[in-house]
């Protein structure tokens, strides 16, 4: 009998692990900065130059050219944002967003209020090398 | 309870393994359903294209992008009509390799050459304006599951893929094809590849332009298919090249154009089986009704080892002008060899005039099998004129109810034909013609069995009667070796057996060297001794027997060695006899050959008529061949000494 449980929950615990759905459909700008949505209610339309995504009941517009591909992923991504540098999630790259990073590195504002926006470069600190790297996207475009 | 528990946690594994996350990308009437696990990146270029899994969208042909939770099996199509529309949905794991179409409700999917794995399509819904159209290079699946199809503009279904088609009649399901007329296409539902039919559910095909259903190659039937039920068609019910296999299910073929099945030779001379038909197991079902139609037809051999088959054919005969022969119907008709054995049942029956059972062009064999044939048909005549009809045998085509070109074999089985019409024999060979075993019973009009070469009788029970000719007629030799014969022919000048023994045309005789016979006839060919064989004692007696009067046969002991009770009494024969004495006309006066290995040369045996017999006695249609059924004797016809090749009692008629 024992046996019989044992192996059956083996089997369960396989298959439910080959059925598990992913979590995020990915808006991917590169290799962990993006926009993620809820996989289990998330619908795309094009419009014009626009992904539009809705998703638990909130609509986005994503730009077409500020995105690279999708992709089905358990991981939410860093930035919370398509666009790498959008610290507010606004849909732009703007003063705003460099006055926001001075503010969470002299300590007046913390980077867990942007989730993970912040996190303009790629290590795991909010510093002067993201609000340069803010500044360079302002005056090159990159 | 351990059951209990297994069967709890396998079900809840069942319904886990079956739910996946899919992404559907939708494009009209064409969706695309993409499995989560499957897609990986799906880049978009700045030109607006989107890749999913290697399928290519243009972003401004889709209508939207979904996740759902329901699983779609890979390697499927699926497709549903709803009234003016359909929707197909293709897995996505084939995406890239497919091309759908939809207009309406008529859809067409492309598979590309780089398939190279089967593809399944499942169809289903209902139209009065669809189709479904398909073409690749690499074998599939086709599901009919509960699809209602009528196109008006061509072809219902129209596969043009040519490899291995699995047609799948869903269980359970009724599903309705139907074209329009006019149109120049080839059926109502087309198959370029080679069909197989599986699955329990119903087929009704309709072809109104031409063909029910038409395959450019061979069709199977397997053992699990349900019922194909042709309608009415222009053309044929199924017109089918290479061949045609049937093991089960069940085909209903009414109301067409020309004939029921008919299989055709391909030009390749590689393609197996080619022209052929064989019937396994299953049921047939099919009449006709058009000039020269045929129920069953093949270009080849036809191999009958089961089923149940009934063929009624009921179109006349006609003149073909571009061959310079007349043609009539037949229920099945082979330009080859037709063998039927096993534990086939068939009943055939053809009524129109020239009409036959069976036509072989070459040998027919039965090994086996319940045979019954019935034609009722007059015979077909070319011209109004007695010059015109009398001119060539072409121009002329009897009724029959078995006819073989090159020979007829009789091994084992039952054939019983019955023919009514005027000239239809029961059974006729252009060749020779053998009887070894099996039960044979003729009832025909004309002569009963008739062959051109040597007739031989080897064995197996034979019944034979003719209402205006001979019983059995060789047109050479005619050997009995064996078997339990009870031969009628016809009155004047008719006999009961009959071999040309006019020495100015090839002449042939009767030999009797076995068996157990009784042969009645206004007159008959008297049996001949061959050179080196040990023949068998024959008594022909001469007199006046009428239907009901019986006759048996004793030795000196009073022992019995046969008796027979007359069926009929003979009618006036068709024909006039050429030369010879001519026997008694139609009435009473029989002339009645008489043999059996009981029958001891040298020794006496008297005839008796009169007699009075147990008619529940061991008999074979009334021939009582076992010495038990002599009640009373009767009146003595005479007594002689048995001798071969025979000997005669009484004042006995016929040929010489």
């Amino acid at each position: 009998m024992k046996k019989y449980i044992a192996i059956l929950i083996v089997a369960l615990c396989t298959i439910a692990v080959q059925a598990q759905d992913y979590k995020y459909l990915n808006f991917v700008v590169n290799e962990g900065v993006g926009r993620s949505f809820d996989a289990s209610a998330v619908s795309v339309v094009y419009r014009g130059n626009d992904a539009i995504v809705t998703a638990s009941g909130e609509t986005t517009a994503i730009p077409l050219d500020s995105y690279s591909y999708m992709e089905f992923s358990n991981t939410l991504l860093g930035s919370g944002s398509a666009i790498r540098g959008d610290v507010n999630g606004d849909g732009r790259v703007d003063i705003v967003d460099v006055n926001i990073l001075i503010n969470i590195v002299l300590g007046n504002d913390t980077p867990d209020n942007y989730d993970g926006r912040a996190l303009v470069t790629d290590d795991d600190k909010v510093d002067i090398v993201d609000i340069n790297a803010v500044i360079n996207i302002l005056l090159t475009g990159h | 309870m351990k059951k209990l528990i297994l069967l709890s946690f396998l079900s809840m594994v069942t319904l886990m393994a079956m739910a996946g996350q899919t992404l559907w990308v939708a494009t009209g009437q064409v969706r695309y359903a993409f499995d989560a696990k499957q897609v990986g990146k799906m880049p978009h270029t700045s030109d607006g294209v989107l890749t999913v899994q290697g399928k290519s969208f243009d972003i401004n042909c889709i209508d939207s992008i979904y996740v759902t939770s329901v699983a779609v099996a890979d390697n499927t199509v699926d497709v549903n009509y709803t009234g003016s529309v359909a929707t197909v949905i293709i897995a996505g794991n084939i995406a890239r390799n497919m091309t759908a179409s939809v207009n309406g409700a008529h859809v067409a999917v492309m598979q590309g050459a780089e398939v190279e794995t089967e593809i399944f399509y499942n169809l289903s819904g209902s139209t009065t304006n669809g189709s479904f159209y398909q073409d690749g290079s690499y074998k599939i699946s086709l599901k009919l599951n509960g699809l209602t199809l009528t196109n008006p503009d061509s072809a219902a279904v129209n596969i043009r893929d040519g490899k291995r088609i699995a047609i799948e009649l869903a269980d359970g399901t009724v599903n309705t094809l139907t074209d329009g007329t006019g149109g120049g296409w080839k059926g109502c539902f087309m198959v370029k590849g080679h069909s197989e039919f599986k699955g329990a559910g119903t087929l009704n095909l309709k072809g109104n332009t031409g063909h029910a259903f038409w395959g450019k190659e061979y069709v199977e039937l397997k053992k699990t298919v349900g019922t194909i039920n042709v309608s009415g068609a222009v053309g044929d019910g199924m017109n089918i090249n290479q061949y045609f296999l049937q093991k089960g299910g069940k085909v209903i073929i009414a109301n067409v154009g020309d004939d029921g099945i008919q299989v055709s030779k391909t030009d390749d001379a590689d393609d197996e089986d080619n022209g052929m038909v064989t019937i396994a197991a299953g049921a047939l079902d099919i009449t006709t009704t058009a000039t020269a139609s045929k129920g069953l037809k093949a270009e080849s051999d036809i191999n009958i080892t089961g089923g149940n088959i009934t063929i009624k054919t009921t179109g006349n005969g006609m003149w073909n002008t571009e061959k310079s022969e007349t043609q009539a119907c037949a229920a099945i008709k082979g330009d080859a060899n037709i063998t039927i054995g096993g534990d086939a049942v068939l009943s055939l029956t053809s009524t129109g005039s020239g009409g036959k059972g069976i036509s072989c062009d070459s040998v027919f064999t039965l090994n086996g099998g319940n045979v019954t044939v019935s034609t009722s048909g007059a015979q077909y005549t070319y011209g109004t004129s007695i010059w015109q009809q009398n001119t060539t045998s072409n121009k002329r085509s009897s009724a029959k109810g078995v006819k073989g070109d090159t020979g007829v074999v009789i091994n084992d089985g039952t054939l019983k034909i019955t023919t009514t019409g005027s000239g239809a024999e029961g059974i006729e060979s252009k060749n020779t013609l053998d009887i070894n075993g099996g039960t044979v019973e003729v009832d025909a009009y004309d002569d009963g069995i008739n062959s051109t070469r040597d007739m031989t009788i080897n064995g197996g029970n034979v019944y034979v009667n003719s209402t205006a000719n001979d019983g059995l007629d060789s047109n050479h030799n005619l050997f009995i070796k064996g078997g339990l014969l009870m031969v009628y022919g016809s009155g004047a000048p008719e006999c009961g057996l009959d071999a040309i023994d006019d020495e100015s045309r090839d002449p042939g005789y009767v030999y009797v060297t076995g068996g157990t016979l009784v042969a009645v006839g206004s007159g008959t060919s008297y049996p001949h001794s061959l050179s080196g064989t040990t023949m068998q004692p024959v008594y022909v007696y001469g007199g006046s027997l009428s239907q009901g009067a019986s006759l048996a046969i004793n030795d000196s002991n009073g022992s019995n060695v046969l008796a027979f009770t007359m069926t009929k009494t003979l009618q006036q024969g068709g024909r006039m006899a050429p030369g010879g004495p001519g026997g008694p006309g139609g009435g009473s006066g029989v002339t009645v050959v008489i043999s059996s290995p009981k029958i001891v040369s040298g020794q006496t045996y008297t005839i008796y008529t009169g007699s009075t017999l147990n008619a529940s006695a061991t008999n074979w249609h009334s021939l009582y061949h076992d010495g038990t059924a002599v009640k009373t004797n009767g009146t003595s016809a005479g007594s002689a000494t048995a001798k071969t090749p025979y000997v005669s009692v009484g004042n006995s008629g016929g040929r010489m």
